[in-house]
């Protein structure tokens, strides 16, 4: 114990000669002191605010909480040591370790710096350090070899099948092309490298997998969420993202269109599309819901996302109280809302008992339907027509059976039945128009705006004082213009001065690619998040983004370095590191739902190449929309032809039942921003690559292909594993699969076939129909290596 | 292990069969818990939940809390007194007071009121406490749900099951700790009741489906065998395993583990939702067709379940939104429902599983004691019932009071929260101390509130 001690202070000793107010004073006082003595004055008691310099040193009757550089005079000394129970701070919970005690003894004595939160300091582009190793090929590399602990070493580059393979994932989301791996592993040369990347980078497919990215960012969906979930038409934005994305639009012009494409003078109509930015996000139709409470909810739904998107902040804290930890008032919460008060979002109740709204707001009708306008009031008509029939016939009919049951004097059905028939052909009307599937959502602002007020514990039915538009105090000042409008906070957002969010956004670039963050809470920039593991890495690629503002560019510099190519064994790391902070080994994990099943799809054979267009239904077991949604539009429209095999990207995303493909592998609902994925690993994944029908026909389609490719069983079965892996297989693997191909070749000569008879609910021969004696053992290599570890993990 | 070589293989292929055969003969009782999770902050009293939910919102008026008085403001407003600042979906707060038209009576050695809607429920009430007291923050269905299932009436919270299994774990390698079922039109809050938010997603709900496959892709494909699975999995464990060996990557070796219990769960879930071996004695005492997806058959799955060491069962069933109708619908919805509930506290207890087992019933909210239209009752957040039964629960017992129309709680209020607090309790967890850092800040269930009903503990 004594021996421990002595560390412990011995460690107090080193630590004081760098003291860092962010890294060890400040998680002390937001511990124990800043619920009560914090910048929410609403809880601070004794009028004593520690979190500034200002706040720790006022003279408080004769007295100062802290005296910089003079301990006996610092009240804050003796209420951390006391053992007097009406002194002694904090007055309830733990004490202070003797640690921290001595920790905030000597940060007195230097004098008591504060330090503005590292995350809303002004960005400046740091000084790449010198390092004397050959490994390091840029200025990234620099950055973490000079932080890379002793006990860990660097890796060399990986494989050239295996980098050109993760590349190609990383910037498509699909495999690379057998012949590319061919052709990279004869000229590994840095030349070759990059022409591969500008390659990917200009590539269709890669608007495709980085709009994954972004629309998790952008909640996007196609349906509402809540009850009944209704689908509606917003696929155009996605197609609008990805083109954006193929186009390397710059992020500055790519964040204005978004949130405030429609303020621009005479925008176009792919401008108009992008505001739908702000319109994908879940509506709440249900019965009970109120206009204002809706409208509300939807301001705040939109400043939320901004909030995490390009704040790097959870503001949602401060719609009810002052923010507890991150310095942004209610009011300033408020004031940000009041940017998104004047969309158009009114909602009247369609019925009596207002079961279904109708939501107004900006609409667009979409060239591309394929309706004309006269022929389209006649189908709309028409489908009034029928389908106010068809609900009239179910309710009649229900009411008849009712009568005849209960045959009460006092109930005239007759009268129910007619009054009924009128206002379901309103309801289906409605209802039409308002899903109608050549319309859809984008933002528009009402001329005259109501006022913003402060809701008192966030609910709309209690306003508290008014406020007009604006930026938190904390952050740069905001350039205000005529109007204070979407587009004058747009503005604010990609201002050079904002220290967030180019800071935030190529933390989630680094995080796409590592699977980590520099800061691992890529949610959270603020005092509760996580410090940045490489501050000055983050900051060189945050000053160089907003220098550009090029995603393209970006994700270049990253993936050229070394430290991006290296092999991804964990090695030593896998005890001493195995987060891979301090990245001394390449990236290394499991693709992210969607990727999973283009990957399997594209190594079949199988995959579209078909872009953009309204939303694609892949086979999905039957009723899984009866048996979640409240009978509400239920009847699945399963795809069919290539629409089966088109990427994930178009798939229909609807909330309140996610495609199984998509919910297995831990794609999220998309209710609100989501800025990082989950990645579980669970038995229902490995039952649906085992035995999910389309993947089970991609597989016989695989096996097909490995059977008729020429070469020897050895070699067919190293083109098949190169095609799913990129890489050749070892001596090991390579018997492994032998031994199953000519295990399966004798099974298909009837030798297993006794084993069997005990399983009768498993009959025989009726799966696989399209192959024949000879392909089928070819089916099993093919299924065995679509259900490898290795294809659906990026390595 | 070494797969390298084929002699090791069909090791591995022998000790799954063996574990696939195990799984399809073994018993409730004799399986030997395997706890993965383990956080019990004081002793247990329950092992394991089954929570019935009522989704639409029954009425407690009709049901559980007998107000006399409002037959004698029948047809007349209730006093502004207490109306005021209530929130109503769609009524106005003059709705005129709706007496229950069904006739209440005092039930078992406790003597708790009960309606002649719940003929069964009415010989079980000493095994069970009717909480009439119960309140909630949301008064929409979905957001409603969500503060019943996640503590919290918007999306994105971990739900009040996921949060037991991430605390417990599981007790049956072989099956899934956190399983859903449903019965009649599904609930307006989707797979989110369910789901984890935070807490990583493993610990998520299982939902079962009712029909032939009750997991989605449990069936091999049409002609595979069971031994031609089992040979498949082994050549891909053992390629696998040559990955792990030269990349130390330990979400490989969890895969190859997925990949063992699938395996075993193809064999495994069948069996455990085979209705059809329960003896006609006990289908008929829950009014369950083994053949026939329903309540009654979700209770006997449950009871199923919770012998076999499932943690935590979720049923959902349908159809209790009565704006209207009433007087028929919730008739109807009584004779779904009365039996086979009754039948599960009954079962379990004569199975010597009650002690262990808690049971939950209720809605996600309660309606109004006035009148929506003719005989309709709207949502009522304020005041609603639920029962508890088993799992350290005392029975024969009525917790809690409303005031004379049954408008609000008087006595032992209990919020959503504070039923979390006590049902955790229960379970040997501390509300405030099951905590998951996200988002920089560590999340409860109970959020800052939640109170132990200490009472109603036995």
């Amino acid at each position: 114990m004594k021996l421990l001690l002595t560390i412990l202070l011995l460690a107090c000793v080193s630590i004081q000669a760098d003291l860092s107010y962010t890294k060890d004073i400040r998680p002390i006082l937001s511990d124990k002191c800043f619920k009560c003595h914090g910048f929410d004055d609403e809880t601070r008691d004794a009028d004593l605010r520690l979190d500034t310099y200002a706040g720790a040193t006022a003279d408080l009757g004769g007295y100062q909480a802290v005296t910089p550089g003079n301990i006996e005079k610092s009240e804050l000394i003796k209420r951390i040591l006391t053992h007097d129970e009406d002194d002694a701070m904090p007055p309830k919970g733990d004490r202070l370790s003797e640690k921290e005690v001595k920790l905030i003894k000597s940060w007195i004595e230097n004098g008591a710096p504060y330090e503005k939160h590292w995350a809303y300091r002004t960005i400046e582009k740091p000084k790449t350090p010198e390092v004397k190793t050959s490994w390091a090929r840029s200025d990234i590399d620099k950055f973490i070899a000079n932080k890379l602990p002793k006990n860990l070493q660097l890796s060399d580059d990986a494989d050239p099948a295996i980098l050109l393979r993760r590349l190609s994932l990383d910037l498509t989301g699909l495999p690379p092309k057998l012949e590319d791996v061919l052709a990279f592993e004869k000229d590994p040369s840095e030349e070759n490298y990059e022409k591969f990347i500008d390659q990917y980078l200009a590539a269709k497919s890669f608007g495709e997998r980085w709009a994954v990215f972004w629309l998790d960012l952008a909640r996007y969906a196609d349906s509402n969420a809540y009850q009944h979930d209704q689908r509606r038409t917003v696929w155009p934005y996605r197609d609008w993202v990805i083109k954006a994305l193929n186009d390397d639009m710059t992020f500055d012009q790519f964040t204005i269109e978004q949130l405030a494409g429609d303020l621009l003078p005479n925008p176009t109509r792919k401008q108009l599309i992008a505001t739908a930015f702000n319109r994908v996000g879940p509506l709440n139709l249900s019965g009970g819901s109120k206009v204002e409470e809706t409208r509300y909810d939807l301001a705040k739904d939109r400043i939320n996302t901004v909030g995490t998107v390009y704040l790097g902040a959870t503001l949602e804290c401060a719609q009810c109280h002052n923010h507890k930890f991150d310095p942004i008032t209610q009011k300033e919460y408020y004031k940000l809302l009041a940017y998104f008060r004047p969309a158009e979002d009114r909602t009247y109740p369609l019925n009596n008992r207002g079961a279904l709204k109708r939501v107004f707001g900006g609409e667009l009708i979409l060239d591309s339907y394929p309706i004309d306008q006269p022929d389209h009031d006649k189908f709309s008509k028409e489908l009034i027509q029928l389908g106010t029939e068809a609900i009239k016939a179910k309710r009649i009919s229900d009411l008849i059976h009712q009568g005849l049951r209960e045959k009460d004097p006092k109930i005239d059905y007759i009268a129910k039945a007619k009054k009924l028939s009128k206002v379901t052909s309103e309801m289906v009307k409605e209802t039409y128009d308002s899903n109608a599937e050549h319309r859809m959502w984008i933002m528009r602002d009402v001329e005259k705006a109501d006022k913003t007020h402060v809701l008192k514990r966030g609910n709309y039915l209690t306003p508290g004082d008014e406020v007009e538009p604006g930026t938190p105090g904390v952050l740069h000042p905001v350039k205000k213009s005529a109007k204070a409008n979407r587009l004058e906070l747009a503005n604010w957002l990609i201002d050079q001065n904002n220290p967030l969010t180019a800071r935030v956004m190529v933390n989630r670039f680094w995080n796409e690619l590592f699977g980590r963050g520099l800061v691992s809470t890529t949610e959270d920039f603020g005092f509760q998040g996580e410090l940045p593991s490489h501050p000055q890495l983050l900051d060189w690629l945050a000053d160089d983004f907003k220098s550009h503002w090029s995603i393209k560019t970006s994700l270049k510099k990253i993936v050229l370095s070394s430290t991006y190519r290296q092999n991804s064994n964990f090695g030593k790391a896998s005890q001493s590191d195995p987060h891979n902070i301090y990245l001394s080994h390449g990236p290394r994990q499991r693709l992210a739902a969607e990727f999973i099943r283009d990957n399997l799809l594209a190594i079949s054979g199988n995959l579209s190449s078909k872009m953009g267009g309204a939303p694609v239904y892949p086979p999905q077991p039957d009723g899984l929309w009866d048996e979640i949604l409240m009978n509400y539009d239920t009847s699945y429209p399963t795809s069919t032809g290539d629409d089966i095999y088109r990427r994930s990207v178009y798939v229909i995303w609807r909330r309140g039942s996610l495609f199984p493909g998509f919910s297995t592998f831990d794609a999220p609902v998309r209710t609100a921003c989501v800025s990082q994925r989950s990645r579980t690993n669970t038995p229902l994944q490995a039952l649906l690559t085992l035995n999910e029908p389309v993947l089970i026909e991609a597989a016989t389609n695989f096996a097909k292909r490995i059977k008729d490719h020429s070469g020897t069983d050895q070699e067919k079965i190293t083109w098949a594993f190169r095609t799913s892996l990129s890489r050749k297989p070892s001596k090991a693997e390579l018997q492994i699969l032998s031994d199953l191909l000519a295990s399966k070749k004798l099974n298909n000569k009837g030798k297993i076939a006794e084993l069997d008879q005990s399983l009768e609910r498993y009959s025989k021969n009726e799966f696989l129909l399209a192959l024949n004696e000879d392909e089928l053992p070819w089916f099993y290599i093919a299924h065995t290596l679509m259900n490898l570890d290795e294809v659906i993990r990026k390595r | 292990m070494n797969f390298s070589n084929n002699l090791n293989r069909r090791n591995f292929l022998k000790s799954s069969t063996a574990g696939a055969l195990g799984a399809a003969t073994f018993s409730g009782n004799s399986l030997k818990a395997v706890p993965s999770g383990s956080i019990h902050h004081h002793a247990a009293k329950a092992k394991s939940v089954i929570f019935l939910h009522m989704v639409g919102a029954p009425s407690q008026v009709d049901l559980f809390d007998y107000k006399p008085m409002l037959k004698k403001y029948e047809g007349k407003s209730l006093p502004e007194s207490v109306t005021k600042d209530q929130k109503f979906a769609f009524i106005e707060s003059s709705a005129t007071a709706y007496p229950s038209p069904w006739k209440f009576k005092q039930h078992g050695e406790a003597g708790t009121w009960v309606s002649d809607l719940l003929p069964h429920f009415s010989k079980i009430v000493d095994d069970v406490c009717v909480m009439r007291s119960m309140h909630t923050d949301e008064f929409n269905h979905g957001a409603g749900e969500l503060f019943m299932h996640t503590g919290f009436g918007r999306l994105g919270r971990p739900s009040f099951g996921s949060w037991v299994n991430y605390a417990l774990g599981s007790e049956n390698p072989n099956l899934p700790p956190y399983v859903v079922l449903s019965s009649g039109t599904g609930t307006a809050a989707g797979d989110n009741l369910w789901r984890t938010g935070f807490i990583p997603g493993r610990f998520q709900g299982v939902k079962l489906r009712s029909g032939k496959s009750p997991v989605l892709y449990l069936k091999d494909p049409k002609g595979m065998s069971r031994h031609e699975r089992k040979e498949m999995i082994n050549t891909l464990v053992a390629l696998n395993q040559l990955q792990y060996k030269q990349s130390l990557d330990k979400d490989i070796r969890t895969r190859n583990a997925q990949f063992d219990m699938a395996y075993r769960m193809q064999e495994s879930v069948p069996e455990a939702m085979d209705v059809s071996k329960e003896s006609s004695e006990t289908l008929k005492m829950y009014g369950a067709d083994p053949d026939k997806a329903s309540f009654a058959r979700n209770c006997v799955l449950a009871r199923r379940l919770v012998e076999r060491g499932v943690r935590y069962v979720q049923l959902f069933d349908g159809d209790w939104d009565h704006h209207g109708g009433i007087e028929k619908l919730l008739g109807e919805k009584c004779l779904q429902i009365d039996q086979p509930m009754s039948a599960l506290v009954s079962d379990l207890k004569q199975r010597g599983l009650l002690d262990e087992t808690l049971v939950i019933w209720g809605g996600e909210f309660g309606r109004t004691p006035m009148a929506q239209g003719i005989g309709g009752r709207d949502h009522h957040n304020s005041a609603f019932s639920m029962w508890m039964a088993g799992g350290g629960v005392k029975g024969g017992m009525t917790y809690g009071q409303t005031d004379d129309f049954g408008f609000a709680p008087v006595e032992d209020g209990m919020h959503v929260h504070d039923l979390h607090a006590t049902a955790l309790h229960l379970l040997g967890v501390d509300h405030e101390r099951l905590t998951y850092r996200a988002q920089g800040r560590d999340y409860r269930l109970t959020d800052v509130h939640g109170k132990v009903a200490k009472k109603i503990i036995s």
